[in-house]
């Protein structure tokens, strides 16, 4: 219940500042830096999301690929284990134990993540390359709200990737490729989701915590 | 042409030099030359230089020219055999493109070298460069520029460079030559980053950078038209608007967005001054406020992210602002019809919303009062129509007309009753077509004390609906007004300016107008009204008021006969009659036009009768007439000349019976002939026929024979002499001669005397014809025989009738004895006696 009380009470400031700064504000003010990232990268999830069906449609033309979950009839867990494509990192709620800098930081590393799988896909199928750059974008972004919040949360421990060695065949890239789509945007749904908690977050919370 | 075969001059030394060289023999000069490449105009430095073993020059004295393309430098310097160089100097190179050539003076002269110079200017700085960004499938950036206006004559090179500081990227893109414009693939910038981007133009002379543009690519993006999903009022005189951008930028929507927002009423044309509005976004709806009570308007937005370029305006969406009570006063206008009665007067009462008249709603409801306080008492009207027509007392001065609707009622609006007064002031009022759909109305307005203003009043002639009525207010100093309406085409309208004073209304001037005419739709009949000798009167029936289709200026009447021209004849609108003269037979139509047109109506024919009933008629009333005149100037005549002519045409005829010479002969028979002398006397002085000379006997029955009729054909003329026919006149039935009216005599001559027996031989019959009515008269079948006396007695060669010799008297034996049955001979006697 403290936890409750304090995050409320960040909260609260959060809003109040937001408040005061909203009439005038300039890039320089961290704050408002922040909450400009986290809105332009709010804005480049959704582009993700809605440009994702169209990639999908363009560039997975194996027959039971599909986006919709309902019609997905055959189970691709062997897949995902054999061409080793990881899970983005986890995007929890906001609270004690998941911290900004902690959300900021699997953002980054999910974002990261799937960049680079849409770089590799991209050497051997065409028409990922604009979800890519928005990917890249969206990292700009994340990096963005990072600095503007002071963050210091480490994203280089991830995982190397070693997809491009596994894909052997158009059924490993279709099936990479729709992997990567879907999992990407279960992923941008957790963006989202974060987005929207962290756009009414202080970046001078995150700092003093 | 001349500079490309001093080129091929100078490949063909290359080559020849080439091949030498190739031998292992030396080129035998060499030019050097300061660039090769110069700004137009600039000055340019060339050295040919001739090596010693050239085999032209071995041993001998030479001399260099230089050539520019064809021409011969005259500034080269001299040579000098030591040496062997030569030094040229162009002052201004003038030429985008020329060869140089150094050549040896021999016979002919050979070119040892050449060398190309070309000159122009370094470019310019690249203008105006602009980029937006497309963000449509693909995204993508598009730049542009202008390559500036001066030709540099040697081949440009641009590069567009572009700077992203988020990305530690940068980038440069070279260009096809001529091209001014390129796309950035949407790999190569990001977003939401500014990015540097510049071009740079490259030639061989000098580069160029231009200004660099600083954007985000977002902000640089023009949007698709957004779309307005709802307009609907909640608040008074608000309008709120539901948004969003088109599908494929849904994602930018999050943003905060700019936003145009602009209005227009349903009965304007003009939008109204676009609304901005900040910070829009698709999940917030926009208010517009301000706004005029219900009314219908539609409603435009744009968009644009920041400072982008503003998006096309979105398609009109319209709603309409919540209801309220009128406001504003009527403009009105009244007429009072019917008799003038003091105490009632009829009202027909209209009005429409003045300039500041707002409805503020619908189904708005006009209620006329005599009552300034609303309310039912002193209600004496409630329409929703545009008039109203009630019955008032005289006394009450003015009413007061309210509009009501839903959200309630507006001020009244007050009347004044004002009374009609025989009073002109208005003269020659005109109404011509103005636009498509107005008419200017012009009047003349006599100065007139009082005058407030005109009213002009208008209405379709061919509907009576007093809704259809419309009026405009002209002010006191107009003398000409616009008026607009739904006027139709074709459709007569009546326009009444009616001038109003303080106290009353004066007499209006009215006139017919049509907004366009055209021919009119029916040409009515001719009917032939009348016709006489060679003239005939064509009439014809008015054009209904719904067929003429324009004020009728004229009509026509064409009219020909089978071989003759064609007649024209016009007749003023008002007549409607032509009466046609000297003609026979003859084909005609009718021709009615307007200012729109004309048409024709169907050829008719007609006939003229030569004698007709009233050619007849008139010729005997004539006659009659002359006739009458003949008969009174004759009458006249007789009265004045009644003695002279009565004795010519009915001489004194004695009556036998009263004769004086049968009274003389009974008195000298039965009296003394003592008064005999006497008697006579008084005879004589009396009207005495004295004046016959024959006698005539007259054998009735007698029917004539051919022989006898030839007999009158040879005697005719000497029986002509009617007046001196005094035998009694018979009745002859047998006869019937041409001239009934005339009475026919017959003169039997005897052979022998009146009492002697009748002689064998046949009487001669003379026939005459007379019109003598006293002769008409006498008794039938009782012919007497009288004699006319004659102052000196019947000679031989007086006898006019028949055989001379037969007339001759006989000797005279006894003469009364002999007469005694016959006075009027025997008196006779007795006169030739007494004569004697």
């Amino acid at each position: 219940s403290v936890c409750r009380t304090v995050v409320a009470l960040l909260l609260y400031f959060l809003l109040a500042a937001l408040v005061q700064s909203a009439p005038v504000s300039s890039p320089s003010n961290p704050s408002q830096a922040f909450r400009e990232a986290a809105g332009r990268a709010k804005t480049l999830v959704e582009k993700i999301l809605k440009d994702i069906p169209a990639v999908h449609t363009t560039v997975i033309t194996t027959e039971g690929l599909t986006l919709d979950p309902s019609s997905q009839t055959t189970n691709l867990q062997m897949m995902v284990m054999e061409l080793g494509i990881p899970a983005a990192p986890v995007l929890k709620p906001l609270s004690e134990s998941f911290t900004l800098d902690m959300c900021v930081s699997h953002m980054l590393v999910g974002g990261r993540l799937y960049q680079e799988l849409l770089v590799v896909l991209s050497n051997k199928l065409g028409g990922l390359q604009d979800l890519s750059a928005d990917l890249r974008d969206l990292l700009t972004h994340i990096n963005k709200m990072k600095e503007a919040a002071q963050l210091s949360g480490d994203s280089s421990d991830q995982n190397s990737l070693d997809l491009a060695s596994r894909l052997h065949g158009t059924y490993e890239i279709q099936v990479a490729a729709h992997l990567t789509l879907t999992q990407l945007r279960s992923f941008c749904h957790d963006l989202i989701r974060s987005l929207r908690a962290i756009a009414a977050y202080r970046p001078v919370a995150a700092g003093t915590r | 042409m001349i500079s490309t075969w001093v080129s091929a001059i100078v490949t063909l030394m290359t080559f020849v030099n080439g091949v030498k060289n190739e031998d292992g023999i030396q080129a035998c000069a060499k030019v050097h030359t300061s660039s090769s490449v110069v700004p137009l105009g600039s000055p340019v430095t060339a050295t040919c230089v001739i090596k010693e073993d050239c085999p032209l020059v071995t041993g001998q004295a030479f001399h260099i020219e230089w050539r520019l393309d064809d021409r011969l430098i005259l500034s080269s310097s001299e040579t000098n055999e030591s040496s062997r160089v030569s030094k040229a100097v162009i002052s201004s190179f003038n030429e985008t493109r020329a060869i140089l050539t150094c050549c040896i003076q021999t016979s002919p002269p050979q070119v040892v070298a050449g060398v190309e110079i070309r000159a122009g200017y370094p470019p310019e700085v690249p203008q105006n460069l602009s980029c937006q960004t497309n963000l449509t499938t693909p995204l993508t950036i598009t730049c542009r520029w202008d390559p500036g206006q001066r030709e540099t004559h040697l081949p440009t090179q641009y590069f567009i460079h572009t700077e992203i500081w988020d990305a530690n990227k940068k980038r440069s893109y070279e260009l096809p030559k001529g091209v001014h414009h390129y796309t950035i693939p949407r790999p190569e910038f990001v977003l939401y980053s500014d990015m540097k981007i510049y071009v740079k133009a490259v030639n061989e002379l000098g580069e160029t950078t231009s200004a660099p543009l600083i954007l985000e690519p977002i902000s640089s993006a023009k949007f698709d038209p957004p779309k307005i999903f709802q307009v609907m009022s909640e608040r008074h005189r608000c309008l709120r608007l539901r948004w969003n951008l088109s599908p494929h930028q849904l994602w930018v929507g999050s943003n905060n967005m700019n936003l145009e927002i602009r209005l227009k009423s349903a009965d304007s044309s003009q939008w109204n001054d676009p609304v901005f509005a900040r910070n829009a976004k698709p999940s917030r709806p926009v208010d517009i406020c301000g706004l005029l009570h219900w009314t219908q308007y539609f409603a435009q937005i744009r968009v644009r992210y920041q400072q982008s370029p503003w998006s096309e305006w979105s398609s009109s969406q319209s709603g309409v602002t919540l209801e309220s009570a009128p406001t504003g006063s009527l403009d009105s206008w009244m007429k009072i019809s019917g008799d003038h009665m003091p105490k009632q007067l009829n009202i027909s009462l209209f009005w429409k919303p003045s300039k500041q008249f707002r409805a503020n709603g619908q189904n708005v409801l006009y209620i006329v009062s005599v009552r300034k306080l609303p309310g039912e008492k002193g209600q004496v009207c409630s329409t929703r129509e545009n008039y109203c027509t009630f019955q008032l007392s005289g006394r009450v001065k003015k009413v007061y007309v309210r509009a009501v609707n839903a959200a309630g009622i507006s001020p009244p609006t007050e009347v004044w009753i004002y009374k009609p007064k025989a009073h002109p002031a208005v003269l020659d009022v005109t109404a011509v077509p103005y636009g498509n759909s107005s008419f200017l109305v012009q009047w003349e307005s006599m100065v007139s004390l009082g005058l407030t203003d005109h009213v002009v009043e208008w209405r379709p002639l061919l509907k009576t609906d007093l809704s259809l009525i419309r009026f405009e207010i002209a002010q006191q100093n107009l003398s000409s007004i616009v008026i607009t309406g739904s006027f139709e085409p074709y459709k007569p309208y009546g326009i009444s300016v009616y001038p109003r004073f303080t106290d009353g209304i004066g007499l209006p001037k009215t006139v017919n107008a049509y907004l366009r005419q055209k021919a009119p739709s029916m040409v009515p009949k001719i009917h032939v009204q009348k016709t006489w000798k060679s003239r005939i009167e064509l009439t014809w029936d008015q054009i209904p008021l719904d067929q003429r289709n324009g004020i009728i200026q004229n009509y026509t009447v064409f009219y020909w006969d089978q071989k003759g021209p064609i007649n024209i004849v016009n007749v003023d609108p008002e007549e409607r009659s032509v009466i046609l003269k000297d003609l026979n037979v003859y084909d005609a139509f009718l021709m009615v036009r307007t200012l729109g047109g004309s048409l024709n109506g169907s050829i008719i024919h007609f006939e003229f009768e030569p004698f007709d009933a009233v050619a007849v008629v008139m010729i005997v009333i004539a006659s009659g007439l002359g006739l009458s005149l003949l008969i009174i100037f004759i009458v006249l005549t007789c009265f004045s000349e009644q003695k002279r002519l009565k004795g010519f045409f009915w001489p004194a005829v004695p009556d036998p019976v009263n004769s004086s010479i049968l009274r003389w002969a009974s008195e000298s028979t039965q009296v003394q002939k003592v008064d005999i002398h006497q008697n006579y006397k008084e005879d004589y002085e009396e009207p005495n026929p004295i004046y016959l000379s024959h006698l005539s006997f007259l054998d009735l029955p007698m029917k004539l024979s051919k022989e006898e009729d030839d007999l009158w054909i040879k005697s005719a003329e000497e029986t002509s002499d009617l007046g001196e026919s005094i035998c009694g006149s018979p009745f002859i039935t047998e006869y019937s001669g041409s001239n009934s009216d005339s009475v026919p005599y017959a003169t039997v001559m005897f052979s022998g005397l009146c009492n002697s027996p009748p002689p064998k031989e046949p009487h001669v019959y003379l026939r005459s014809e007379s019109t003598q009515p006293l002769l008409e008269t006498e008794e039938p079948f009782t012919p007497k025989c009288y004699q006319n006396l004659v102052n000196d007695g019947m000679t031989g060669k007086q006898c006019f009738f028949g055989p001379s010799h037969d007339c001759a008297p006989k000797e005279e034996t006894d003469p009364s004895g002999l007469w005694e049955d016959f006075p009027f001979l025997r008196a006779l006697t007795m006169n030739d006696t007494q004569n004697d």
